[in-house]
């Protein structure tokens, strides 16, 4: 290596490394600075993710429904989307056998799923008393528990209804049609005018009295196993829910994507909840920029003070450098050179503590860890290094406009 | 442009004029190469003015300075700091040390702006003046005498046509500032031309010529007998002139 170069390096290294106290100040002043930016952009990226896995417990923003006349479809076509969606996007997902029954004596829809899955569906949904533990256990609606007078722990009878074909449809009291949150009517069967079609009969104990405020209030919820034995034929879903954790057009994209791919089935977003999902996020990403912006300009105050002062106190150095021969540029690169080593170690040390401050504040807000982005690592490097560059080049151009004569006299 | 004439430095006619005050008042003064001139005079006469203006860290209001065949007078900043770098040795009272570059390095800094750095040299600078051993040392972990030393070395790195020494050992107890004047001596025995501010008469002595200043002007000028020559009594002296002028020998 060149010689003059390497006692830049040795100059440069001399500088950062017996200078304790002063440099142990800088260096923290920018790698809090990184830390701060490494965290927030971490969380930036990483909450709306998290946030809308958690907003998609809110229900399904995907229904499934048979396509043309069909009035069912087959219960391996929800697996076999589920898989195609994959673990990181897909919240949750249930299909659903809708059928008409007799609920002690009363007419009713019956919802047949894997309850399990519903309950990961929609966990908001409030039950008094516990979800299905298994077969012979079944949630009720509010509205069907005050009609037949069930409480949790009590025996109800479940028995099929006829289907009415004759396309007179009628009122739908008590019981109404399942509505999905698009509108789209998922269960239409007209329950009031039906009678029982089947002698199969099945007693199953009430384990909790279901409280949603929508239709839901309105169904019957048991096992696939108990769906089953009650219509005596293979099990087929009329619906199928998913939460996805897609956005906007990806989601359009997606439920096209199954159209093309499953023509058993129509797939269709809840379009009201796809669009307010992205607005939420869009908003929570705004917020994350301006406020990363925010900080960021505090840091650059905060680590250009700190460097202005440490230059400026080395003003005799400098004076002594300009009458040993040193003209402005070689001074102003020695600098720099040193403010491009601390902003790396600073910008290393800040990037990893940053990225273990947002690990523990979404450990602790979201319950969840944050994924290590390269990216962000190495932006938050290059930013430490130009913010530590930029905060010396200021006080330095300054000082080498010192007059060395002043400065050796000590003035 | 390297001048061969016998004349190093001549100052024509110079002044330093600021606001009303005259810290030079029409100084000429000339210093032969190889010779070695001690400036004396009470605080406020203008020798550091004038140490400035030889050392290229200020220029002149009025008059001329010619340096090895150049006038500087005009010099532009960038300039001058070219012709201090690779003309010029400084010594200053406060030694000046970067604190934390080792004596080694500290030595090596002026090789770094001069030219190339080479580490020899350095050592060989140091060797010369006794600290070879304390190469490695921080300022901090060194006295002030071989501080003083340090900085003699560095200054000596690059060859200077001229030292220029401002209170060299002010700041020296009697044992070290007979060390310095010794080096002082071995430069000017081998032709270095040295210009040494001091309050101390002594130190004076030392140099050939004695070039008193006041309010400004040259007030007189002694020539030694026997100096540079180093011992303990002070050189024999003729007051060969008194006056705003100095014309050298």
């Amino acid at each position: 290596m060149n010689p003059k170069r390497r006692l830049f390096i040795r100059m440069v290294m001399s500088s950062i490394l017996r200078r304790h106290s002063r440099v142990i100040v800088a260096m923290l002043a920018v790698a809090v600075g990184a830390t701060t930016l490494s965290a927030l952009a971490t969380i930036s990226v990483d909450v709306p993710r998290q946030m809308a896995r958690e907003m998609r417990s809110a229900g399904a923003n995907m229904l499934l429904t048979p396509a043309g006349d069909a009035t069912g479809f087959d219960v391996s076509v929800v697996e076999e989307i589920a898989d195609e969606v994959g673990p990181d996007g897909l919240v949750g997902a249930v299909g659903i056998d809708y059928e008409s029954v007799l609920v002690n004596d009363l007419p009713y829809v019956a919802a047949g799923a894997d309850l399990d899955a519903a309950h990961r569906l929609n966990p908001y949904w409030y039950v008094e008393g516990d979800w299905p533990a298994g077969t012979g256990q079944v949630l009720i609606g509010q509205d069907v528990a005050q009609a037949v007078d069930a409480h949790v722990g009590d025996s109800v009878t479940l028995s099929m209804l006829a289907k009415d074909d004759s396309g007179d449809s009628g009122s739908q009291t008590p019981g109404t049609g399942a509505t999905g949150e698009n509108g789209k009517e998922i269960s239409n069967q007209d329950v009031s005018q039906a009678e029982a079609a089947t002698s199969a009969e099945t007693a199953v104990t009430v384990s909790g009295i279901l409280e949603t405020g929508g239709n839901e209030d309105g169904f019957v919820y048991l096992s696939m196993e108990d769906m089953t034995e009650l219509t005596g034929e293979p099990p087929v879903f009329t619906v199928a829910e998913f939460s996805i954790s897609v956005e906007g057009d990806a989601l359009q994209q997606l439920a096209d994507r199954i159209d093309a791919d499953h023509p058993e089935v129509s797939a269709d977003p809840v379009a009201r909840l796809a669009q307010s999902d992205a607005d939420v996020l869009g908003m929570l990403r705004s917020l994350m920029v301006i406020i990363s912006v925010i900080v960021l300009a505090l840091i650059m105050i905060g680590v250009s003070t700190t460097m202005m002062a440490i230059v400026t106190e080395r003003r005799n150095e400098i004076g002594l450098r300009k009458a040993l021969g040193a003209d402005d540029r070689s001074i102003i690169v020695e600098f720099l050179g040193e403010g491009v080593v601390l902003g790396l170690i600073g910008g290393v040390i800040g990037a990893i503590a940053g990225f273990g401050l947002a690990q523990v504040i979404s450990l602790n807000v979201f319950h969840r860890t944050v994924e290590a982005h390269a990216l962000i690592l190495i932006g938050t490097v290059v930013a430490a290094i130009g913010v530590s560059t930029l905060a010396s080049l200021i006080p330095v151009r300054r000082a080498v406009d010192i007059d060395p004569a002043l400065v050796l006299r000590g003035e | 442009m390297t001048n061969t004439t016998s004349d190093l430095l001549r100052l024509t006619d110079v002044s330093k004029i600021y606001g009303d005050l005259h810290a030079l008042d029409h100084v000429d003064l000339t210093v032969r190469r190889g010779e070695w001139v001690s400036i004396v005079g009470p605080s406020g006469s203008g020798k550091t003015t004038m140490m400035n203006i030889i050392g290229c860290m200020d220029q002149p209001t009025e008059g001329t300075v010619m340096l090895d065949g150049r006038d500087i007078s005009k010099f532009s900043g960038f300039d001058l700091t070219q012709v201090r770098r690779e003309t010029i040795g400084l010594i200053f009272q406060q030694f000046h040390l970067i604190p934390h570059l080792t004596a080694l390095e500290n030595v090596m800094v002026a090789q770094y702006y001069h030219s190339m750095p080479d580490e020899t040299e350095a050592l060989a600078a140091l060797d010369r003046v006794g600290l070879a051993e304390r190469a490695t040392h921080l300022p901090s972990q060194l006295s002030g005498g071989e501080q003083q030393r340090v900085c003699v070395a560095r200054a000596l790195i690059n060859s200077p046509k001229i030292v220029l020494a401002d209170e060299p050992t002010g700041n020296l107890d009697e044992k070290n500032e007979r060390i310095v004047l010794d080096i002082f001596g071995q430069l000017h025995a081998e032709g270095t031309t040295l210009i040494v501010v001091t309050h101390d008469a002594w130190v004076a002595s030392k140099g050939q010529r004695e070039v008193r200043l006041d309010h400004g002007r040259i007030v007189e000028t002694t020539v030694h007998d026997d100096a540079g020559a180093g011992g303990d009594e002070p050189a024999q002296s003729n007051v060969v002139m008194t006056g705003g002028t100095d014309q050298g020998e």
